[in-house]
């Protein structure tokens, strides 16, 4: 008996070939054909191949590609609550709570339902979350306070944008390529882009050189693995749950390698002479208050928005409590070993 | 350039055609040129718009947050909808190398049968298929995302389809003209050449 | 090779049939992306086609299309070219061969205002033509140092033709306009000095101008080129001068040299609504049909990728014996050869996206990869039988036949080889520009971020090595 020829399906991914998120992809393929014996084959093609970056999740809904790898981010525009199924500050949650919320929070099924009615889009979305958490970006000057933010021109994206904006920042949001030519030139005095890493590469170091960490709009970029509909009901049930186990697999396995790069991305910085400081508490806690404000009116707008919240909500009020009463402070054993090597003072 | 070369019905020609096929070329080609010359402002448009970004960026340190998504919009917008225009003024390329040998009714035959064979059929599908995604857009409250400008999307979709029906209509008129020159052995009018 | 990738092939093959035959290259380009993708992957095709579709109408590069065409129109219009012509003619008259000097001089200064190749070709073979005929200069050299000179504009910044490149090969703009103008002042350059050095010899090809052409007095000829150049000079620094320095993006800076242009015409009291308004509709067409055809061309080229084509054609380049050099010369030659029977967009848009895998893959800078492509695609438009300098020349100079004109611009092709052959040689004709304003703006960095470094942050820096 002959084995079976194997399945050949097509994906790309919304990222470059070097990407943190392509190599997410490409491991999570490599996964799937290891973990199926061959049976499952996956192309990992990078941004551009075949459409472009923002038409990823169409073009999988149609089935002109099988597979995508896209952040919400990018279709932002279709509907507010990719929002909180990416990010924004999530009610105290971390990366890690929100990737939960997902997987035992009933995320998973409102992810369903996000895309069968709402967004109307063909396909089985799996979580992919990268990249937490983001810093509130850089700085040509120092930022003591919020009055100092008022008035800059600042570079930042989704809902960073829309809560500066309301506070009397004067927000830009222009593609990465741009950042560093456009704050060279002064056309903005502050950008934020993701960490260490993925800002050391940008070149933001070249122009700006007090850096701000954290930020409260981004504790976790949510990307999403697409499968299209037709495709995935195609697909017998070990299939399946192989797709769906190789994409915790390789999104947790290449987090770890992230977060390390980025930790020696940091310290590169820092020794270039790059000056990283802590974001002041009034200016995160101004930003929290404002964008309670703005979810309320997206959450009035948009009944799908109320429903996602209020699901997060539940989920995080019976994790984040817990976790801050039950978890040692990260900063208790964490400064006993090493308080001399923090590199951030708070202000 | 003259607009309307072929708005009259070349002198010395026995009317062998019936009077309603100049009349119709005469109309879809004012409605072409009329239509297209509406869609170029949006040359000025775009020439004023980002002036004044750049004015205000520089002069007044107040960066607009509509100029950046509205241009890219406004001139993808204008180029769809221009290609009817385009199609009016002889603008779609052709690569010259045997055309120009051909006689004057092959060229007829050649161009009639593209329009017929290639050029129908994918307009046709053209319109159904964006039509689609406009309407997807609509129904899904779809906005902008590459700024905080939030404009809604679906008019910028629907200008494929648009774009394509302007692109049908001038067509009937460009058969016609096919014809024309398959009948008596020479073009309707001459269209110059563009370059760029 | 697979069925799929056979598939695409053929559908290469029936692509390069179609538009021999002479139909409409956008159209055919998306009806045969349609009938073969739709054997290839089924009704999928349709959505492919739509995506990519949207996707170009929503690239912000190509805003820069419309303006910098709009500028090229008004600029025509604003007869800045007479005078400069009038200017130089008047600078130079006492010269052998002056008035070949005199043609790809002015080509070459106004190639910086605006470029478009019809009408510098047009304007210089309706002022240029018939004083070298009076003056019994050599048709042949004539001839070609107009229809040569008048495709310099394609090359010199601000090109509409590097603009489309430029996304096409993922480089900025910005980078491309620097690089290309190197070569384009090197050829210009070795355009006055082949004609100069054939007159001297010969001074039977390009005896100076008759005396009684002449103008009076030398300070009125100054006079006269001061005037003339200074509205390049305003356009060059508004325009390029804003791109390169980084001010603005190739866009705005388009708008704003449209609207420079509409102001100098203001300025020379030539202005009238209804030319203005010609103008927009004239750049309309213009950007209507490019914009198209990249439409068509993405839709097919996706395809093509879709198919696996594209990807086994990289591979099998990239897997010859040849050296790097070699394959980039295989290319280059492959380009030159498309450049007969096909016009630079045809080539910008469907071949190149095709080659330029193989010249990255190879290990290529694609600033200079683009560079050295747009000075072969320059020959495009000097390569018989499509030739659309001699079209446009034999169009207002009726005395000069096609033969002649072919002729003459052959020398001038022989020229545009050796160039090409030099840049690919010395890539620092086309890199030095380029990298000497990187070395300036990170000096400009350095001077802005002075990084000092506090010694309790350096200390608490050194951890565990990588
Ligand atoms: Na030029
Ligand atoms: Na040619």
């Amino acid at each position: 008996q002959t084995p079976p020829k194997p399945i050949l399906l097509k994906g790309q991914s919304t990222h470059p070939a070097s990407a943190n998120f392509h190599l997410i992809f490409k491991l999570w393929a490599e996964t799937v054909e290891k973990m199926s014996g061959g049976r499952l084959k996956i192309e990992t093609l990078p941004a551009g191949a075949i459409v472009p970056p923002f038409e990823v999740f169409d073009a999988t809904s149609k089935n002109v590609l099988d597979v995508g790898m896209a952040p919400f981010g990018y279709i932002l525009g279709r509907n507010t609550a990719t929002i909180p199924m990416s990010h924004g500050p999530l009610f105290g949650m971390d990366g890690q709570d929100y990737w939960a919320w997902y997987y035992d929070g009933g995320g998973m099924k409102l992810l369903e339902e996000f895309y069968r009615d709402v967004l109307k889009l063909n396909v089985v979305g799996f979580p992919i979350p990268t990249d937490y958490p983001q810093g509130m970006g850089w700085f040509k000057k120092e930022i003591n306070s919020l009055a100092d933010l008022k008035g800059l021109k600042y570079r930042i994206y989704g809902i960073g944008a829309e809560t500066y904006g309301r506070l009397g920042v004067s927000v830009v949001t222009i593609p990465g390529g741009e950042i560093v030519p456009a704050m060279e030139r002064g056309v903005i005095e502050g950008a934020e882009w993701i960490n260490c890493e993925e800002d050391k590469k940008l070149g933001l170091h070249q122009v700006a050189k007090h850096y701000y960490t954290p930020g409260m709009h981004e504790p976790v970029t949510g990307g999403q693995l697409i499968i299209n509909g037709e495709v995935w009901k195609k697909l017998t049930p070990d299939l399946q749950e192989i797709i769906k186990v190789a994409s915790v697999y390789a999104t947790t396995q290449r987090n770890f390698s992230f977060n390390r790069e980025t930790a020696h991305a940091c310290q590169d910085l820092i020794k270039m002479g790059v000056q990283m400081h802590r974001t002041p508490d009034e200016i995160l806690k101004n930003f929290l208050d404002e964008w309670e404000k703005i979810q309320g009116e997206y959450a009035t707008k948009n009944p799908f928005y109320k429903k996602v919240i209020d699901s997060q909500k539940t989920y995080a009020e019976q994790i984040v409590p817990f976790k801050l009463s039950w978890f040692p402070p990260y900063n208790f054993a964490g400064e006993y070993y090493w308080k001399d090597k923090v590199y951030l003072q708070k202000k | 350039m003259s607009a309307d070369t072929g708005a009259s019905q070349p002198a010395g020609v026995a009317n062998e055609f019936p009077h309603a096929f100049y009349a119709i070329i005469r109309a879809i080609d004012r409605f072409s040129d009329v239509t297209g010359k509406l869609i170029a402002l949006t040359m000025l448009f775009l020439v004023v718009t980002i002036s004044y970004e750049v004015v205000m960026r520089y002069g007044f340190n107040a960066p607009t947050v509509w100029v950046y998504e509205s241009s890219f919009m406004a001139n993808g917008a204008a180029f769809m909808l221009g290609c009817g225009y385009a199609l009016y003024k002889g603008a779609h390329v052709r690569t010259d190398i045997y055309w120009e040998n051909y006689s004057e009714r092959t060229k007829g035959i050649v161009d009639m049968v593209s329009y017929i064979l290639l050029f129908y059929p994918v307009m046709i599908t053209f319109m159904l298929i964006s039509f689609d995604n406009a309407w997807h857009s609509w129904d899904t409250g779809e906005r902008s995302q590459e700024s905080v400008w939030r404009v809604i999307m679906w008019p910028f979709r629907a200008t494929i389809p648009l774009a394509a029906v302007l692109l049908m209509i001038q067509g009937v008129s460009e058969v016609l003209k096919c014809w024309y020159q398959i009948q008596f052995g020479r073009e309707f009018e001459h269209k110059e050449k563009i370059e760029i | 090779m697979t069925g799929l990738e056979l598939l695409g092939l053929l559908m290469l093959l029936v692509m390069l049939g179609a538009i021999f035959i002479g139909l409409p290259i956008s159209f055919t380009l998306l009806f045969l992306a349609g009938v073969f993708g739709y054997i290839g992957m089924g009704e999928r095709v349709l959505s492919l086609a739509y995506l990519q579709t949207i996707g170009i109408m929503k690239q912000d590069e190509l805003v820069a299309v419309p303006m910098f065409i709009l500028m090229g129109f008004i600029c025509d219009e604003a007869g800045l070219m007479e005078r400069l012509f009038r200017a130089f003619r008047d600078l130079f008259a006492p010269l052998k061969g002056a008035l070949y000097v005199v043609v790809i001089v002015t080509a070459t200064l106004f190639g910086i205002a605006a470029g478009t190749v019809g009408a510098t070709v047009a304007l210089l073979g309706i002022m240029a033509g018939p004083m070298m005929i009076r003056a019994g200069y050599d048709v042949r050299m004539s001839a070609g140092a107009i229809a040569a000179g008048g495709t310099l504009g394609i090359l010199i910044p601000p090109s509409v033709m590097l603009v489309v490149m430029a996304p096409v090969l993922d480089i900025s703009i910005i980078d491309l306009y620097a690089a290309a103008f190197g070569p384009g002042f090197l050829l210009s350059a070795m355009f006055i000095a082949y004609t100069l050095i054939r007159c001297h010899f010969n001074p039977q090809l390009g005896p100076p101008v008759p005396v009684e052409e002449r103008p009076e007095s030398m300070r009125i000829v100054l006079w006269e080129c001061l005037v003339g150049l200074v509205p390049v000079t305003v356009l060059t620094v508004v325009t390029l001068g804003a791109i390169l320095a980084g001010i603005t993006t190739a866009a705005e800076a388009a708008a704003l040299g449209a609207l420079g242009a509409i102001l100098l015409v203001i300025g020379y009291g030539r202005f009238t609504w209804d030319g203005l308004l010609k103008a927009c509709y004239s750049t309309m067409a213009t950007t209507s049909m490019v914009l198209l055809l990249a439409v068509a061309s993405n839709v097919f080229g996706a395809v093509f990728a879709w198919l696996g084509t594209a990807t086994w054609m990289t591979n099998a380049l990239l897997a010859s014996p040849l050296p790097a050099w070699g394959t980039m010369t295989l290319l280059l030659t492959l380009i030159f050869l498309l450049g007969w029977p096909f016009e630079w967009p045809a080539i910008v848009f469907i071949f190149l996206p095709m080659l330029a895998p193989v010249a990255k893959g190879l290990g290529y800078d694609m600033v200079w990869f683009g560079c050295i492509v747009a000075v072969v695609l320059q020959t495009a438009f000097l390569s018989p039988p499509v030739a659309m300098s001699a079209y446009y020349l034999k169009q207002v100079v009726k005395e000069w036949n096609l033969r002649l004109i072919y002729r003459g611009m052959a020398d001038f092709m022989v020229i545009q080889v050796i160039c090409v052959a030099l840049v690919l040689i010395f890539p620092a004709i086309a890199m030095w520009f380029p990298g000497w304003l990187q070395a300036r703006r990170d000096a400009e960095r350095r001077a802005q971020i002075e990084y000092v470094m506090p010694p309790k942050v350096a200390a608490a820096a050194v951890v565990g090595g990588k």
